[in-house]
């Protein structure tokens, strides 16, 4: 028995692909892609059908939070093929038997390859190895073993998750629908935990990979934090509902803007040293950093020790080596 | 692959473990001891004794030993906790820059994370010995309410010791791992940690590898010596009523006691009684009198409940933020020498309503712990497969000063870390180029009564702006280790605002920018 997940399934088209199911094939059906497909990313579907409606982008990465979604078989019904994943294009409509036929001959196909699913890099379509890639780019601190440990998924899945985090909503972000229950909510975080938590990554070298990686963990600890919370929950979807930009996406964004705390300077006492000081801070800004030093050091001789002070020359130290 | 070791960094005694192959082992020193006395202690020929050797230096040698630096480290001088503890303790304590603590021993002085290096060191070289290779990194516990400075104070200690910390983690957090670790457990438990100088309660859902932590509190200054003080405390008691003599003015006297009381606490975990006998302690109207008193555990028991209770006072608290009925608790853990005592056991049985865990050791398992977690941050699940994700909290609520002395929380207690948190600020004068920030942890709506933790300096703000024109996304970031970073981004320029932190209550770091990075003169 295969199972097979389809995405994007209108409620018009439920009955046909009602029809698929049986002793060969078992079906479950989403709604919609952008919304983690239902709560079946625990499924390990070796198929996955979808419609051309589908957003193929928001279905890559949908795909890849599937447990199995490396292993699965995607296939789009008349549409055209996805970027990023391997698939097979069929004609729709299409009746249910030529598609049952159709599927047999792609689960075939897929069983009787197993070693060229296992040894990697060859038998990915050329779109993955791009995302891959561009991936190895971005992420040029890593070795060949830290590669082959962090693996091509996770890889991927870090950099454009990465790259989308200003546009990902809370429910994006744990990949689960906007309905979704929160003992699933758990669920979703918990796997994430396993494949993406900081400590996962220790090991391996410093640089952007880590620090992407540990940005996309924690807004997915802080999107857990709110989602699980009934009252906070409430509040977001209220929000998102109304007004989709970057800033409302996060929780705790721009709120309170107006209500900021009262702030206040800690000036440099010594009248002389001020005056150095902020002669140092025009001379950094028309770029003449050996002036700056110069008046900086002197600053420093009449405040004495002062974090300001010490602090631009900290600065320009930095910008006198490069 | 390098070995990262596991260090239980405690009031009164510390513990080193490392994993070897499967398991994880705690490591014995040369003479077969598991633990160490978290004791320093300098001799007037120069040399310095750490560990147990250093423990009866307590008595002979009572100023120049340093015991219970935990208690100080990463707080400020002037806090209450550090006042307190100076008035008892016969070491001295002064002020140091940045209101730090110091401790003045013969003609120098030494930071509190300096006292904690030379324990660390030592766990160090007891781990060379044993693995035969260098040992250059650590996982180091801490309580599960230590504040950042505490933190901090404690990888500071770390590095001074020659170690880099990979990671700080949470001592209940540890013994659970020690616990649940290649177990596949799935069930709540609670880690009731009693150590020598903190109490910390932290509940937990284990769920195969993944160890979320659901609610954590603590007392960083309830711990077994007090009960220990207990015991002290009735002895003088009774020599007033019975022989008109004050021990407590006789601060060697008061050093014997504590030292022999400590010692009868211990015994009275598995004897029904025991006596403190101390020859000729104190001077009395005729001549030396002679410390000679039976304490049985009956009158233990009867003078130390009131303290323990307390602990379930924090118990309580940790249930509640946790939405939970002690009953619902599957499984009880035993941390810390406290736990030793059996009042302590049964008040435990009786809160939970189930007997408590027996099975670990209560003063290793933080340790091995922690050396599991090594393990994993070394790499060593890329061949074992053994792996497990610890989802821990942050046991302080962070805030900012707003006006009239209130605090403003950014970050709620019992967050899931790691965390960030975004707020904007504004200038409230024209040309105002930098602006500042106090940012407090704590649970209070007032500023004196949270700890200040730093303060903030954003600096460098576009000169020719308006008050409320400049818009600074300060972004409030607490990592793994429950260590906070702050970063700020003028929103208006794009540019990344200077941000600073001075740290509260500790020394700062030597970091270097000092006159030698300004080669050449005017």
């Amino acid at each position: 028995m295969k199972n097979i997940l389809v995405i994007d399934c209108e409620e018009g088209r439920r009955d046909f692909f009602r029809k698929i199911t049986g002793d060969e094939f078992k079906v479950f059906l989403a709604k919609n892609a952008g919304q983690g497909m239902g709560g079946f990313t625990k499924l390990k579907p070796p198929i996955v059908i979808l419609h051309s409606q589908s957003d193929g982008q928001q279905l890559a990465a949908d795909i890849r939070n599937l447990e199995g979604g490396r292993d699965c078989c995607i296939v789009i019904l008349g549409g055209e093929a996805t970027p990023d994943v391997k698939t097979h294009v069929l004609p729709w409509p299409v009746e249910a038997e030529k598609l049952k036929e159709s599927l047999r001959n792609i689960c075939r196909k897929s069983t009787d390859t197993p070693e060229e699913k296992t040894s990697g890099k060859e038998e990915t379509t050329p779109d993955l190895n791009l995302e891959f890639s561009t991936a190895l780019a971005l992420f040029s601190e890593l070795g060949p073993t830290d590669i082959e440990y962090i693996g091509m998924e996770r890889l991927v899945f870090v950099k454009k998750q990465y790259e989308n985090l200003e546009h990902l909503d809370y429910y994006q972000v744990l990949g689960v629908p906007a309905d979704e229950n929160p003992a699933l909510i758990k669920r979703s975080y918990f796997a994430l935990a396993r494949s993406y938590h900081p400590d996962h990554f220790a090991s391996v070298a410093q640089g952007n990979f880590r620090q992407a990686a540990g940005q996309i963990f924690r807004r997915m600890t802080e999107a857990y934090q709110i989602l699980m919370n009934a009252e906070k929950r409430a509040e977001y979807d209220r929000r998102i509902s109304k007004d989709r930009n970057g800033e409302t996406l996060r929780f705790s964004t721009g709120e309170r803007e107006q209500k900021g705390p009262k702030v206040r300077d800690r000036e440099i006492e010594n009248p002389q040293a001020r005056k150095f000081y902020n002669l140092a801070q025009s001379a950094i800004r028309d770029g003449d950093y050996a002036a700056a030093k110069m008046n900086l050091k002197l600053a420093a001789q009449m405040a004495g020790e002062h974090p300001l002070i010490k602090k631009s020359q900290e600065e320009i130290d930095l910008l006198l080596q490069k | 692959m390098e070995k990262i070791i596991g260090i239980d960094l405690g009031t009164t005694n510390s513990c080193v473990a490392v994993v070897e192959g499967e398991n994880a082992v705690v490591i014995p020193a040369a003479d077969g001891a598991k633990v160490q006395a978290s004791i320093v202690s300098f001799l007037p020929d120069g040399r310095r004794l750490v560990g147990n050797e250093a423990r009866e230096q307590l008595v002979y040698n009572p100023y120049n030993t340093v015991f219970s630096a935990k208690r100080l480290i990463g707080r400020a001088f002037s806090s209450y906790e550090v006042q307190t503890f100076k008035e008892k303790c016969p070491y001295q304590l002064v002020e140091g820059p940045n209101n730090s603590v110091l401790t003045q021993i013969h003609d120098r002085t030494y930071t509190i994370p300096e006292i904690g290096s030379f324990v660390l060191k030592q766990m160090k070289s007891i781990a060379e010995n044993y693995l035969g290779e260098a040992v250059n990194k650590a996982v180091i516990t801490v309580p599960a309410n230590f504040n950042d400075q505490q933190r901090n104070a404690t990888k500071q200690a770390g590095e001074l010791a020659g170690l880099e910390v990979v990671k700080i983690i949470n001592e209940p957090t540890a013994a659970a791992l020690s616990y649940g670790f290649g177990k596949s457990y799935e069930q709540k438990i609670a880690v009731y940690d009693f150590g020598g100088g903190t109490f910390d309660i932290s509940v937990l859902q284990l769920q195969d590898d993944l160890f979320e932590v659901i609610s954590t509190a603590g007392d960083t200054f309830l711990g077994g010596d007090d009960i220990g003080h207990l015991i002290v405390q009735m002895i003088v008691n009774s020599y007033k009523r019975n022989f008109k003599v004050e021990i407590d003015k006789d601060p060697i006297a008061m050093l014997r006691v504590q030292y022999e009381a400590e010692r009868a606490k211990q015994i009275l975990s598995s004897e029904d009684s025991v006596n403190i006998q101390i020859p000729s302690l104190v001077s009395g109207p005729d001549g030396m009198i002679d410390l000679n008193v039976a304490l049985n555990r009956t009158n233990f028991e009867k003078i130390s409940t009131e303290l323990i209770k307390k602990s379930f006072v924090i118990c309580d608290e940790a249930m509640r933020l946790a939405k939970l009925h002690p009953s619902e608790i599957e499984n009880v853990i035993l941390v810390g020498g406290t736990t030793m005592i059996p009042l302590v056991r049964s008040m435990v049985e009786e809160y939970f309503g189930r007997k408590p865990f027996w099975g670990v050791n209560p003063e290793e398992v933080v340790a091995l712990g922690a050396a599991i977690e090594g393990a994993i941050l070394a790499g060593e699940h890329r061949k074992s497969g053994r792996e497990a994700v610890l989802l821990d909290v942050t046991s302080l609520s962070l805030g900012i000063a707003t006006v009239g002395g209130r605090v403003e929380r950014i970050i709620e207690r019992n967050t899931p870390i790691p965390v960030e948190r975004t707020r904007m600020f504004t200038t409230s004068r024209d040309s105002q180029e930098k602006v500042h920030i106090r940012i407090y942890q704590g649970e209070s709506d007032t500023e004196d009564e949270n700890e200040l933790m730093g303060e903030l300096e954003l600096s460098g703000l576009n000169p020719n702006a308006r008050r409320g024109e400049a818009q600074i996304a300060v972004t409030f970031e607490i990592d793994t280790n429950g260590i906070v970073q702050v970063n700020a981004i003028d929103k208006v320029t794009g540019l990344k605002a200077a941000a600073e932190i001075d740290l509260a209550g500790e020394a700062p770091m030597p970091t270097g920018f000092s006159d030698k990075n300004l080669p050449g003169a005017v």
